[in-house]
């Protein structure tokens, strides 16, 4: 879009100089940003952490889990009266994968008590 | 060379060097300050307006993929940014749409050459402050920023046909409000 030759109002604005912004608004506006920038990072860093976490309770989750579903899906039954040498007196009846399922939970339950405890010492830090 | 060198400094912030975007800060810094001053009414509002545009855009700037110039980006934050900070506070604004048609198509009068120029930038900026502030960008950056019609369409999301016509309505109305006030 050209402008008419006698453009007047193009030639007022070109006489508008450029304001500068008050004095300290540099200083004010990169506190500002740096405090952004900082919660930005401590954001992501808890991000992080959750992660871990997550992926190592799913890490010890599966490695209990995964061979309880495989003797599961074979249809492993588990009686200690077969073993001699352990001479347990009760047997243990029914699916052997309700008892490796109860110490699965007990495991996550530990280890997500001791990775809280973790955590909140080393927010305290 | 400037868009190379945002994108270094862009770069730089992007990694985590958060002073980098001072040197971002300082160079739009005039610009975006000086095109929300024309249309608030203080300085602490302009001062206030422009920090959040720039908050916005360091929030942002992982979002920019230089599909557009990043100038054009900043200022497409700027614009609307200012639109919304200052409709917050003045919601009724006379849309030139409607009044410009009754306007005549008259140019500046030749007697704004009889003022000094501290008399005719005082004129321009009580006629800038009574444009709505979508209309006040535009022609701001239009002749201040030297953006094509193309930019200011990339900015304000307007297609180019939209801003050739708002421009001639704006033009039309500032000319003939600026007479008005000449000749008093």
């Amino acid at each position: 879009m050209k402008e008419p030759n006698n453009d007047k109002l193009a030639g007022l604005f070109r006489k508008m100089p450029l304001d500068n912004p008050p004095e300290g608004f540099d200083s004010r506006l990169m506190e500002k940003i740096a405090g952004l920038a900082a919660e930005k990072q401590s954001r992501k860093a808890r991000h992080t952490q959750t992660l871990r976490t997550w992926t190592l309770a799913a890490g010890i989750a599966a490695i209990i889990a995964v061979p309880a579903i495989i003797l599961f899906v074979l249809g492993f039954t588990f009686d200690a009266s077969k073993i001699p040498s352990l001479d347990i007196p009760i047997a243990v009846g029914g699916n052997s994968v309700f008892g490796l399922i109860a110490v699965a939970v007990l495991m996550l339950t530990v280890t997500d008590t001791l990775l809280r405890r973790h955590m909140n010492n080393k927010h305290k830090r | 060379m400037t868009e190379f060198d945002d994108i270094y400094y862009i770069r730089l912030v992007r990694n985590g060097n958060t002073n980098a975007f001072g040197h971002i800060v300082q160079r739009y810094q005039r610009m975006v300050y000086t095109t929300v001053a024309k249309i608030v009414e203080t300085r602490e509002e302009a001062e206030d307006i422009t920090q959040e545009v720039f908050i916005k855009v360091f929030q942002s700037l992982d979002k920019f993929r230089a599909e557009s110039g990043f100038s054009t980006w900043l200022y497409r934050i700027a614009y609307n940014t200012t639109i919304t900070a200052v409709r917050k506070q003045r919601a009724n604004y006379i849309s030139l749409d409607d009044i410009t048609q009754k306007y005549p198509d008259d140019e500046l009068s030749d007697e704004i050459d009889s003022f000094n120029t501290e008399e005719q930038l005082h004129y321009l900026d009580t006629v800038l402050k009574m444009l709505p502030p979508e209309d006040a960008q535009i022609i701001t950056l239009y002749y201040l920023n030297n953006s094509s019609v193309n930019e200011i369409s990339g900015i304000s999301g307007l297609s180019s046909s939209n801003v050739k016509v708002k421009l001639h309505r704006i033009r039309k109305f500032m000319n003939f409000e600026l007479n008005k006030l000449i000749d008093k």
